[in-house]
């Protein structure tokens, strides 16, 4: 087996510094607002049974506290997450995936190819209505180095993961 | 002295193994009968009936041992190691070869006295096998050992370089800790850790006169002078605490002279091995490819004779994410810990130029502490009644002065080969990674960060992430990059 190990001129480095990032499905906005909705009718459906069936005597006084909190709570999911879901992106290059994350602490992941121990597209049952479907990469890293890119068109997500497992050698062991 | 040395045929434990299953039956019975004994004894005052029971169950678990020893049987065939076993209920177990990450010997005190050993498996598996090889003789151990190893690559579908001929059976010494270095060790325990001994002791004084109808409190207010029962209570206060403090540190002292006694560092063919232990001896076998992160460190009382504790962090399987294994062992001297490292590193693992984190790391937290001890301050005078607040108050205070030490301390230097990470806060701690062997890395940015251009990194390695908070970010973004680029270009295995 041969590497090369020459002192490197870090400033030719290539970077990832580059605008180039591809951002997911922009069609995945409309699963999130159903999922605020549905968020949003479940916590309504709690306040309405503490109501009417609860032993709470004070609901029926401060009635209005808890659905200005619920209220307060969903205006800022219904804004903070198509922010956070706009920003979310991933490049991909010849011997790594990067994948950003994150509107206010950012955070952005590389993962090169040849650490790739797994990987897998998943589709849960939102995803399969919409037809929307995620990018699972697993590495020794232990869960926080493990990629997961939601809101992807499952053909895309099929052909990454098949690009992904080829470039880790993953074919070859089956 | 080699019969069968292929383990072919179905072999018995050695012979001392009945003695130490029988020992392990009684331990374990008699810890679960003895109250029924007890109750026996108690109501019906008959110390013959006693007897007779006891003895009765002497001769019947003596019985069960003998024949659980006959009954048990391991052999290898197949690449696979397997063993037989059952008394009522005959069982077999199969461990395929591949599956054997590594394997450690242990003795306690009758293995030694008959000289043989107990095989500690360890396994790459989501289920833990449930493996007790309790006694054989070492050098079918040893065996046993070489055997598994050296077939390992034959199965696996991994490139491996080309593997070595039959390792040679004698390793090679590194160094030895003497008497005295373990006494060191004993010395320098964190005896603050266990400080709270004491003061738990007291409450469980408290109570228990409470329960006998002397309320403690009580007696104070009620009969003491203030002025006297504080002056008594600054002496019991003192005479505790040294007595503690003697007996901490002899207790530590003799604990660590039992546990690393006689600790042996040997330079092997596949990696190290490390053998420690008085009462019980262990024999630890590291491989080289598994090691994936050296850590040493001191604290402020092991700074005075120079010594370090020594971590070696080891990703336990690939396929088995969350179970990693560390070893760890106590008093070794700078000097022992470049011998280890030379003879692990074939490469430059000395880093000269070394870069530390923002002062904006400091600054932020001093703010913030800052505001904390001044808002603490302000209440505790308005409510002097309410010690916490002064409390908290002392509290942030010295969270000022850790972060300062931490933000001092805390830098990392790169060549081509390693990762050198620096850090601790009243000790100093090392940590050494190679730089292939990092599995991702990650650029955090806070919204603080990003108006002082700055960025936090996490490198993830099979055993675990380590963080490098608040670097420049162009600093960041090149460490980053360079990381990928040895990662990504360099063709070793990370395990």
């Amino acid at each position: 087996m041969t590497f090369s190990n020459a002192n490197l001129d870090v400033n030719l480095l290539p970077t990832v510094r580059q605008p180039e990032f591809i951002p997911l499905e922009k069609g995945y906005h409309q699963v999130i607002l159903l999922e605020n909705f549905i968020a949003t009718g479940l916590l309504l459906i709690g306040f309405l049974v503490l109501y009417f069936w609860g032993d709470l005597p004070e609901i029926h006084q401060f009635w209005y506290v808890p659905v200005i909190g619920i209220g307060v709570l969903m205006g800022f999911v219904f804004w903070f997450r198509p922010k956070a879901f706009s920003r979310k992106g991933y490049q991909l290059r010849e011997r790594d995936i990067i994948f950003r994350t994150g509107l206010w602490w950012q955070t952005e992941t590389v993962i090169p190819f040849v650490r790739v121990q797994h990987s897998e597209v998943t589709q849960g049952p939102l995803g399969r209505l919409f037809g929307y479907a995620t990018l699972n990469l697993y590495t020794a890293g232990g869960s926080k180095s493990d990629l997961s890119i939601p809101a992807l068109h499952p053909e895309t997500a099929r052909k990454l993961e098949q690009f992904v497992s080829q470039k880790a050698g993953l074919d070859e062991t089956e | 002295m080699k019969p069968n040395d292929d383990f072919s045929q179905a072999a018995r434990q050695s012979n001392a193994a009945i003695i130490i299953i029988i020992f392990n039956l009684y331990r374990n019975w008699i810890k679960r009968l003895l109250p029924i004994f007890l109750a026996l004894f108690v109501s019906s005052g008959k110390a013959t009936l006693l007897v007779t029971t006891f003895g009765i169950f002497i001769v019947l678990v003596a019985l069960f041992g003998i024949i659980y020893f006959f009954k048990y049987t391991y052999y290898i065939a197949d690449n696979e190691l397997i063993i037989e076993k059952g008394v009522f209920k005959r069982s077999k177990m199969v461990i395929p070869f591949e599956r054997i990450q590594s394997i450690n010997f242990k003795q306690a005190i009758l293995h030694q006295i008959f000289s043989v050993v107990e095989l500690e498996i360890d396994t790459a598996g989501s289920s833990k096998i449930e493996f007790d090889l309790r006694a054989i003789s070492k050098q079918k151990a040893e065996a046993l050992r070489q055997i598994i190893l050296n077939s390992k690559p034959e199965k696996s579908s991994l490139p491996l370089e080309e593997t070595t001929s039959p390792p040679a059976p004698t390793p090679k010494i590194l160094f030895k800790l003497s008497f005295g270095d373990l006494m060191k060790v004993g010395l320098t325990e964190n005896h603050l850790r266990s400080g709270l001994v004491p003061i738990a002791m007291y409450f469980w004084l408290r109570d228990l006169l409470r329960n006998g109808g002397i309320n403690l409190d009580d007696l104070a207010t009620k009969y003491a002078d203030p002025e006297k029962l504080y002056q008594l209570g600054l002496i019991i206060l003192g005479i505790l605490f040294l007595g503690y403090a003697l007996i901490a540190i002899l207790i530590s002292m003799i604990r660590s002279v039992l546990r690393f006694f006689d600790l042996t560092f040997y330079r092997t063919e596949e990696g190290f091995m490390v053998t420690y232990g008085l009462f019980t001896k262990r024999q630890i076998s590291i491989q080289d490819p598994k090691i994936q992160i050296f850590k040493w460190q001191d604290n402020l009382l092991r700074k005075i004779p120079k010594i370090f504790n020594m971590q070696i962090k080891q990703a336990a399987s690939a396929e088995v994410k969350k179970k990693t294994s560390s070893i760890h062992l106590a008093g070794l001297s700078e000097r022992h810990i470049h011998q280890f490292l030379d003879a692990y590193y074939d490469k430059d693992y000395a880093i000269d130029d070394f870069i530390g984190i923002s002062k904006w790391w400091f600054i932020r937290r001093l703010v913030i502490y800052t505001v904390l001890v001044i808002g603490s301050l302000i209440l505790y005078q308005y409510f002097p009644e309410h010690p916490a607040f002064g409390i908290s108050a002392f509290f942030f205070v010295t969270l000022i002065l850790t972060s300062y030490l931490y933000f001092r301390k805390k830098k990392f230097g790169v060549n081509d080969e390693v990762i050198h990470i620096k850090g601790g806060r009243f000790g100093d701690s090392h940590q050494l990674i190679q730089l292939f062997k990092i599995q991702g890395v990650s650029l955090k940015q806070s919204p603080f960060q990003r108006r002082k251009d700055l960025a936090g990194i996490v490198i993830f390695t099979a055993a675990g992430n380590i963080n490098l908070p608040y670097l420049a970010y162009d600093v960041a973004e090149k460490l980053r990059d360079y990381i990928l680029q040895i990662v990504e270009t360099d063709g070793r295995a990370w395990m």
